[in-house]
């Protein structure tokens, strides 16, 4: 897998077709913590197509879960690089109304990344090649009349992104910011210790797979070259004793027997535990953060 | 043709994805979710989720992703329908009940071609790496042919076929799937219930067994509010099946049945 998308990802036959494909059509995506039942993401969605009407709109989700910026952050990485360049809101906001600015960061790719300046934007960018701009959403022009100081989505980010949809240049929205000083999370690292590898839960997916923080060569470093097949004990810390599970290396779900744990590379290059047909959540009980150490069986 | 559905049962995150790749290939297609919360690994839910919904879609390329073998040996196949839709997915009997309900299958491909993969093509996500791309092109007027060798449709996985005869002096049917309101959609149609008790008229009464718990008092009505709130029918569904259901409430919790489980309709 690539580690950094610079262009759009296609097929070879749509690449030959058209060399701008993934280019040039107005896209706006929303990411948003407001849940489905709430009709928050739906009146956003109206407020960019009230200012721009031609615009196509991909909602990544809603579910994101409430406040939780690192699941945000993770989601926008996992997804952009296989959307169209476009313009992205995200808004997990839980700082909403405070000084936290609002912000857009305009990517090598060519994205324009939309939203509150906490952290949630920052990984996508970088997966999108990185940072070539950043500017403050200030310019009255380009925000509601009326600005809440509870519903930026719908008041700020949402404005903002139909109008960088339509052609508006990123730096007519407000003062250049230095990327450097833009708010970043703090993401759990993987440790390679002593024949193991320490990480941690960083996110949990709808059908209870967990992502680990780290790569498979994260995990090579730490217990040498894996073959499939090859078995690894699995070392959740917990509050009483330690749980220890032997889980196999293997390259997708149906080679274990239904309902068996694995670990493999996921669809994005990163090192995540399953259980065939089941939650491994469930089955080892995981949840977001939890920390485990991998090492050979 | 250039409406794509998209089916799946990875959540909504998966799906936009899918919905991206599809219009970074082809930009001017509509793409609609048709549900992306098929409940996880359940293939006949997936199927018949499709064979609700596929009448009422544009003619189109619809893409149905529950995949549990995704990576292993199992094709994907893109299937023509006698409508002239185009089903995207894997060969595990998703996309086949709304095949035939669309006409039937004139021919099947594999999709192996990868000019019409991306580049990289993962052991878990072939919903982005295979599925969606292949809808891409074929809105964009790819035809089948392009894509692999023809498959054989008789060589096609099915899913098994549900519970459906006469038994016990009633229908022994069983649930094919539970919607969100808890009603529990049957195998068979009234055709079927009439042939095994008599005829239907609104008001017959019936009597519901199931493994649970002994028989249960139902009506044969023709909608929910027939019936006193709480009560139990049994109606003809909007699609011609037979449908269990509880007036504002939820016939699943009520005889704690899910999918799978046989029912037995008798005269009461």
């Amino acid at each position: 897998m690539p580690t950094i998308y610079r262009e759009p990802v296609t097929t070879p036959a749509a690449i030959a077709l058209d060399p701008a494909a993934g280019r040039g059509r107005p896209i706006v995506s929303i990411t948003t913590d407001f849940g489905a039942r709430d009709p928050s993401t739906a009146i956003c969605k109206g407020v960019v197509l009230t200012i721009a009407p031609q615009v196509t709109l991909i909602e990544i989700t809603s579910e994101i879960p409430k406040f939780q910026v690192r699941d945000g952050a993770l989601v926008l990485w996992c997804a952009l690089p296989f959307l169209p360049v476009g313009v992205h809101v995200a808004v997990v906001d839980p700082g909403v109304g405070t000084e936290r600015l609002p912000i857009a960061l305009a990517t090598v790719r060519g994205d324009v990344l939309i939203g509150p300046d906490n952290g949630l934007l920052i990984p996508a960018a970088e997966r999108l090649g990185g940072i070539v701009a950043a500017h403050a959403i200030e310019d009255p022009a380009y925000r509601l009349s009326a600005v809440s100081t509870s519903f930026h989505g719908r008041d700020i980010f949402a404005p903002a992104a139909a109008h960088v949809a339509l052609g508006v240049p990123v730096a007519a929205l407000g003062r250049a910011l230095e990327p450097a000083a833009l708010a970043r999370l703090d993401w759990p690292q993987p440790r390679v210790a002593d024949g193991a590898l320490e990480t941690a839960v960083v996110y949990v997916d709808s059908f209870g797979n967990a992502k680990l923080a780290g790569e498979p060569a994260d995990l090579v470093a730490a217990v040498g070259p894996l073959t499939p097949g090859d078995l690894l004990l699995v070392i959740v810390a917990g509050a009483g004793a330690a749980r220890s599970h032997e889980v196999p290396w293997v390259e997708t779900f149906g080679a274990v027997v239904p309902g068996a744990p694995l670990l493999y590379e996921d669809s994005y290059g990163r090192l995540c535990l399953a259980a065939n047909q089941a939650s491994v959540a469930g089955l080892l009980d995981l949840h977001d953060g939890a920390h485990l150490a991998i090492r050979r069986a | 043709m250039r409406f794509v559905s998209i089916t799946a049962d990875f959540g909504p995150v998966a799906t936009a994805i899918c919905r991206g790749i599809v219009l970074t290939i082809a930009p001017d297609a509509t793409v609609m979710d048709l549900t992306a919360d098929v409940p996880a690994f359940d293939v006949r839910a997936g199927a018949t989720g499709l064979w609700y919904a596929i009448p009422y879609l544009p003619v189109g390329v619809h893409v149905g992703i529950v995949d549990p073998g995704v990576g292993t040996d199992r094709l994907a196949v893109a299937i023509e329908t006698a409508r002239g839709d185009i089903l995207v997915g894997p060969d595990n009997g998703l996309l086949i009940p709304a095949a035939e309900r669309a006409g039937g299958i004139l021919r099947a491909h594999a999709l192996e071609a990868p000019e019409y993969r991306l580049p990289t093509v993962t052991t878990t996500f072939h919903g982005r790496d295979v599925f969606a791309p292949a809808a891409g092109h074929l809105a964009a007027g790819v035809p089948l042919e392009a894509f692999g060798r023809a498959i054989e449709p008789a060589a096609l996985v099915r899913l098994p076929e549900p519970r459906l005869r006469a038994a016990e002096g009633g229908l022994l049917t069983e649930v094919i799937t539970v919607d969100s309101f808890g009603n529990l959609y049957l195998a068979g149609g009234p055709d079927d219930l009439a042939t095994a008790i008599g005829p239907l008229e609104p008001g017959r009464g019936l009597l519901i067994g199931d493994d649970a718990a002994g028989d249960r008092p139902a009506t044969w009505q023709e909608t929910f509010g027939r019936v006193a709130p709480g009560a139990l029918l049994l109606f003809e569904d909007s699609d011609g099946r037979l449908c269990l259901a509880v007036n504002q409430a939820s016939a699943a919790a009520r005889l704690s049945v899910r999918e799978g489980d046989p029912i037995l309709v008798r005269g009461a």
